[in-house]
């Protein structure tokens, strides 16, 4: 995922579409036409009005509606993003985060 | 760059190999994709220096061509990660990682800080699933001057489509028929392969010169 595209995107939750925050945790360069550019890796994406987190795994921006997010193996992969990440990603999101937090 | 070169370089993309009938999800073969490209730019200017959004993106292969014919960004947003590590793979392939980028999600629920130049979209045909096709619409015209769209070809399909475009605040300013071949990779198809018509849409929102 590239640092801009936050500058286009908005929160998808329905009735928010509220400007996103992001938090980078891991990144890398990469050449393209002579140039170096910033790829993320992992980082965390968190809507001010609705407070809800969205991950970034593997390069790609999950931004999935909560249904989609509660079970199989979506949750697992933003499960294990979160264990991943616990001591970077704010104790209000690790404990009670929308759609869903780390199992205590 | 030129048709041909845009067609071979397309071509050599990774293509998604099994599919979610629930989905409806038909690959652009690479010669209509860099075709329906080619003549957005050439015609009319709706590719280069743009915003381009690839609504159901799949393996990612409007987004890469238009990265290809010079979009300022595109991006793809597909609700199936498989199909966007794929397009992650062509992009990289192809060298286009700078200017396009993926997004996981629901084409319904996408928002945006402010509207974009162009949409590109094979959406689902909504034959199994009613509407599928019209919610990918919806959204395009909300969000995007142009948009061009691919929809079953057909009359009565036509007329429903003008209205629908119309009801959705667009209008239809071109529509070009393709022959679209479609390999067999559901089980419910009994040919090997067979062609089906496709039309492509160029939708104008009330932005639109």
């Amino acid at each position: 995922m590239k640092r801009w595209l936050m500058d286009i995107l908005a929160c998808p939750a329905p009735e928010c579409k509220n400007e996103l925050h992001l938090e980078v945790y891991k990144s890398h360069m990469v050449e393209s036409d002579g140039e170096d550019v910033e790829e993320i890796d992992e980082a965390l994406i968190t809507c001010p009005k609705c407070d809800r987190w969205y991950p970034v795994i593997d390069g790609i921006a999950c931004m999935l509606p909560d249904d989609l997010r509660m079970t199989g193996k979506q949750r697992i992969e933003e499960e294990a993003f979160l264990e991943r990440w616990k001591d970077k990603v704010a104790p209000n999101i690790l404990n009670n985060g929308i759609p869903f937090g780390v199992k205590p | 760059m030129r048709l041909k070169d845009l067609e071979i370089t397309l071509q050599s993309m990774e293509r998604i190999s099994d599919y979610d009938i629930s989905l409806e999800q038909y690959p652009t073969p690479a010669t209509i994709a860099a075709a329906v490209l080619f003549s957005a730019e050439m015609d009319h200017g709706d590719i280069g220096g743009k915003l381009v959004f690839d609504l159901g993106c799949g393996d990612g292969i409007f987004a890469i061509g238009a990265a290809l014919l010079g979009a300022k960004k595109a991006v793809g947003i597909d609700v199936q990660s498989k199909a966007l590590k794929a397009s992650q793979r062509n992009s990289n392939l192809l060298g286009t990682e700078d200017t396009t980028d993926w997004v996981l999600g629901d084409v319904a629920d996408l928002a945006l800080k402010a509207p974009i130049d162009t949409v590109l979209s094979n959406p689902p045909f909504g034959v199994k699933k009613r509407g599928a096709d019209l919610r990918f619409l919806r959204k395009a015209i909300s969000i995007a001057r142009v948009t061009y769209s691919m929809h079953l070809s057909g009359e009565k399909n036509r007329v429903f489509l003008r209205n629908a475009v119309e009801d959705l605040g667009g209008v239809v300013t071109q529509i070009e028929r393709f022959e679209f071949p479609i390999p067999r990779i559901y089980k419910f198809h009994r040919k090997e392969r067979h062609m089906i018509r496709v039309d492509l849409y160029r939708i104008c929102n009330a932005d639109c010169e």
